[in-house]
């Protein structure tokens, strides 16, 4: 089927497209999903995607794109009823629910993530992994802000170097 | 050969991930921690070490800050802000309790970026945020010039505010004051809105003492408010682009003479909730689109000669109003009820939405009285209200030749489309309507 489908059809089934990710892996799933992307609805209402085509996405591995996409699927019922206001109170636990677990993952997958989420502008994605690094450093101390964000133990240099730091930014503590 | 050891180590330490990201990136995550928090991760390494200066928001919330010294915090970020960019949107909530001088330093360090916004300043200090108890020093706060900000809203209540002698708010659209008091009668806040913000469109005053003498002249402006403005004698106003005015509560705590002079050919929309000064002179357009008329509540109401607030002084201002929305009480003996009732220059309205506030009287003949002598309502709408009165105060009965009985007058609307009431309790008298 060369010729792009036009809107979702009248035939009952959704209309899908095909993702690419930089390893190749191709991802069908629904243009509705993956039209939380502004960067993708674009393509997807000038009928791309469809068939055998595939969008190529150069910049997303396939591990961090199948993350997106799950957060895109999961996402995409609300955002078709225009986010909120059909959305029952239960909806909107289990949506939230749903959020709190899908950041709960190791820290290179969620700046892979930030990343993915600003190149393919998906808004609720992006505010939601940035609340999550956000509240990882809300809080603490110098030293677990370091350790939290996996960064090395400082050197002594390093050391003495925050240390002047922290007293010209005395301001900026208790 | 420890060195060496750690050397190798290092190299497989795991790295951190997050400073591979971009700094807009970052800044996104970091513009949703307090400043204060921000600005500390820039001791984590020399990537980070100037990312917190280009901060897209600078939002200070007094209470949310972990830090020693509020005063200190603004002041350390508006110096250290990135020279090479504008500086975004500042804001300053204050909730927590301070010395009076205390609380005029955070507003006088906030006020170090005066020069560098562009876009929008706020300060905001909460009415619990100044203990007056321990505190006898109180300096009072200049405002210095915005050459570039856009909306500038000050909410400081019970300081004296200084407005710049001089510097032109060249940029300034929105102006809103609330709280400050003026020592020189209202000439500083005169002379700024009229001769030094040209691109003014929007003013806001409420709850301001020693404004006594306003004058607002100004080509640029269109709405205006003037609530509670608490010291007004006389209100002065040329603005030919001016369409919409707002007055409520000012000239009821004066005790002295009262004038207001409007020149605003523009004019659409006016809404008065206050008492009539003694001499008007508008020079207003002939018809008016909207009318609000507010009678004052009864506390206000008792500060006025008589019990009068002389509402109708304002309408009288207009021949013609396509709405008219009217909430009184009825007073039968009262002079603006009289007025409303016997005035030939009460002005013709298209469409009238009155509210009655009855307080025990019959309200029925004056409506009647009222409309049967504007036959050209095409829509109105009527809604009965009652002012909660206390148990214990009797209202005393009207004499029987109050005008509220008098219901000779026919009414004939031969144009009436539409009518609405609300509200009705189902009393005979309002069946009887």
């Amino acid at each position: 089927m060369a010729a792009p489908e036009s809107g979702d059809g009248n035939n009952g089934a959704a209309r899908m497209v095909t993702l690419i990710s930089s390893d190749n892996t191709r991802f069908e799933v629904e243009a509705a999903a993956a039209s939380l992307s502004q960067t993708l609805q674009l393509t997807i209402l000038d009928g791309g995607g469809g068939g055998g085509d595939g969008i190529p996405l150069p910049n997303v591995d396939s591990a961090t794109l199948s993350k997106v996409l799950e957060y895109c699927i999961k996402h995409a019922p609300a955002a078709a009823n225009g986010g909120a206001p059909n959305a029952t109170a239960v909806d909107r636990a289990e949506l939230e629910r749903f959020d709190n677990e899908f950041v709960n993952i190791d820290q290179s997958v969620l700046y892979s993530l930030i990343m993915a989420a600003h190149n393919l502008e998906i808004e609720g994605l992006q505010s939601l992994v940035a609340k999550k690094v956000a509240d990882m450093i809300k809080g603490k101390s110098p030293m677990e802000i370091r350790r939290t964000l996996g960064f090395p133990d400082p050197t002594p240099e390093e050391q003495a170097e925050m240390n002047a730091h922290m007293l010209e930014y005395g301001w900026a503590y208790e | 050969m420890p060195r060496i050891v750690r050397k190798k180590l290092s190299g497989f330490r795991r790295r951190d991930r997050i400073s591979e990201l971009p700094d807009h990136l970052l800044l996104n995550i970091l513009v949703l921690l307090p400043i204060a928090e921000a600005i500390r991760t820039s001791m984590l390494s020399r990537r980070w070490r100037h990312v917190w200066t280009r901060l897209p928001l600078l939002e200070f919330v007094d209470d949310e800050e972990p830090v020693a010294s509020f005063v200190d915090l603004i002041a350390g970020v508006i110096r250290g802000y990135v020279a090479d960019v504008d500086m975004p949107d500042v804001s300053i909530f204050v909730d927590l309790r301070y010395q009076f001088a205390e609380a005029v330093r955070i507003a006088t360090s906030a006020f170090l970026a005066a020069q560098r916004v562009k876009s929008s300043f706020g300060l905001v200090l909460s009415r619990d945020a100044v203990n007056w108890e321990w505190d006898s020093e109180e300096p009072p706060l200049l405002m210095p010039c915005f050459p570039c900000v856009k909306e500038l809203v000050i909410w400081f209540q019970d300081v004296e505010l200084r407005m710049p002698n001089t510097g032109t708010f060249a940029s300034l659209t929105k102006l809103s004051i609330y709280g400050v008091y003026f020592t020189d009668s209202g000439n500083g806040i005169g002379d700024v809105v009229s001769s030094r913000c040209p691109c003014l469109r929007d003013l806001e005053l409420r709850t301001i003492e020693g404004l006594k003498q306003f004058f607002l002249h100004s080509t640029s402006i269109v709405k205006c408010r003037l609530d509670t403005v608490m010291d007004l004698e006389l209100l002065h106003v040329v603005a030919p682009n001016l369409g919409d005015i707002n007055v409520t509560k000012c000239f009821v705590f004066v005790t002295g003479p009262t004038m207001m002079y409007l020149q605003l050919p523009e004019l659409k929309h006016f809404h008065w909730e206050d008492r009539g000064p003694d001499k008007i002179c508008p020079s207003l357009p002939s018809k008016l689109e909207v009318l609000t008329v507010i009678e004052l509540p009864p506390p206000y109401l008792k500060r006025c000669e008589g019990g009068n607030s002389h509402f109708t002084r304002i309408m009288k201002m207009f021949r013609r109003i396509d709405t008219l929305h009217l909430d009184i009480r009825i007073a039968p003996d009262g002079a603006d009820q009289k007025d409303l009732i016997h005035s030939t220059s009460i002005p013709f309205f298209g469409e009238l939405d009155l509210a009655v506030h009855k307080n025990g009287h019959m309200f029925g003949p004056t409506i009647l009285n009222l409309l049967s002598r504007r036959s050209g309502v095409r829509k109105m709408s009527l809604q009965i209200k009652a002012d909660r009165v206390a148990p214990h105060i009797i209202i005393l009965p009207c004499p029987s030749n109050c005008d509220c009985h008098n219901n000779e007058n026919k009414i004939t609307w031969h144009y009436l489309e539409w009518v609405v009431m609300k509200k009705f309790s189902g009393t005979e008298e309002e069946k009887g309507l």
